[in-house]
């Protein structure tokens, strides 16, 4: 059932230069964690996700949300009913 | 009348006397009346119903009430406006008590990252590489297909037909 | 000719391994008692049938009380010791009981897929 899911997050956090992958759903609540993606922040990245999806030209492509700090970024992509955030270190 | 119930059977079968536009067309059916679990809506008495059958059934009603612990319908809808706000000012200082003496902010922050020191860094370096951007695109493309299958996969009819005749 | 539903199939289907992170998964009827459950046989089923039973029927009211909406979607409640989500399947009551440990969005993805698959079968028990 939620077995794939589980190994796609297992996959994705071994690619180079990522610390955590957060998986949320349209209501802003966790579907599944990985590494160290704070749990907190499911909330944010769903309304961020759908904010910016506002913003794009609704027929193309969801847009890629990039946040940037000094230690890291955080990728954020929504698509229909899910949210994917991957937090990067630099 | 102007209404569908304004033939003179109708009048004869039921006891509504001027119907409008929110009377109902259809009647529920005393049996009914048990099934419908929220708020029961007005029960329209035939006009044979007896005297005897109307008594026995309030005594019924009368003696599931008593037995019947309905811990939904304690909520009181109809507190009385000072009382609210006596209740509502005690609730906040409780809340007050507790909160200073745990020592807990309740300031909100969002779990993200926290601002830049020098914006300019930043700024000035490469946008966003094209590598990343593939990346998030794919591995949110798989987690939405992994997440499709979260369903119940289909092996054996539930439902199975008796008395067939 | 009437229809039934297999008490097997109900249970085997209500017993589906969900990586052994639910621990009670109960089916109800309007009134709180209990149709079909599994799970650990040490839990008490039909008093959490009841409790969330009454919930449900508590939640419901306030909706239609006070938003004037008395389509009430999906409960979910956080206890000390769990989580518990409770959904409508045709005139039934559906309620899963999870561990702390299991993600919100999760629990509800699970309910939403079981109710959807129950929801074809117990409606054609229903009215027949």
């Amino acid at each position: 059932m939620e077995r794939t899911l589980e190994m796609q997050l297992e996959e994705s956090i071994h690619n180079p230069g990522i610390t955590g992958v957060l998986c949320v759903d349209n209501n802003g609540l966790c579907l599944g964690a990985k590494g160290s993606a704070p749990l907190k922040a499911c909330g944010s990245i769903s309304a961020l996700a759908g904010q910016a999806a506002k913003l794009a030209n609704p027929n193309g492509p969801t847009p890629v949300i990039c946040l940037e700090s000094e230690h890291g970024i955080v990728l954020i992509k929504k698509t229909d009913k899910l949210t994917t955030a991957l937090f990067k270190s630099s | 009348m102007g209404c569908c119930f304004s033939s003179d059977e109708d009048k004869v079968e039921t006891n509504i006397q001027n119907p409008n536009e929110r009377t109902p067309l259809l009647y529920p059916q005393p049996g009914e009346q048990q099934n419908q679990g929220g708020r029961s809506g007005p029960i329209y008495s035939q006009q044979n119903q007896t005297g005897d059958e109307q008594s026995e059934f309030t005594r019924i009603l009368r003696q599931t009430a008593i037995n019947v612990i309905d811990v939904t319908s304690t909520e009181s809808h109809n507190i009385e406006q000072g009382d609210m706000q006596d209740r509502a000012t005690q609730y906040s200082n409780r809340l007050n008590m507790v909160l200073q003496g745990s020592g807990k902010s309740r300031v909100y922050r969002p779990n993200l990252p926290t601002g830049i020191t020098s914006p300019q860094m930043t700024l000035a370096a490469a946008p966003i590489s094209i590598s990343d951007v593939q990346l998030i695109t794919s591995v949110s493309e798989k987690l939405a297909n992994a997440a499709r299958e979260i369903k119940i996969q289909h092996k054996e009819s539930l439902v199975v037909t008796f008395g067939v005749p | 000719m009437s229809l039934m539903c297999t008490s097997s199939g109900l249970l085997f289907r209500l017993r589906i391994r969900h990586s052994d992170n639910t621990k009670l998964k109960s089916l109800l009827n309007s009134e709180g008692s209990l149709l079909a459950f599994s799970g650990f046989p040490d839990k008490d089923a039909s008093a959490a049938g009841a409790i969330a039973s009454n919930i449900w029927t508590s939640f419901q009211k306030s909706g239609q009380y006070s938003l004037d909406d008395g389509k009430l979607n999906c409960v979910l409640v956080e206890c000390k010791l769990g989580k518990i989500a409770i959904t409508k399947v045709a005139n039934l009551l559906l309620c899963l009981c999870a561990k702390e440990t299991v993600s919100y969005g999760m629990l509800k993805t699970k309910i939403e897929a079981m109710a959807a698959y129950l929801e074809e079968p117990l409606s054609q028990v229903a009215s027949s």
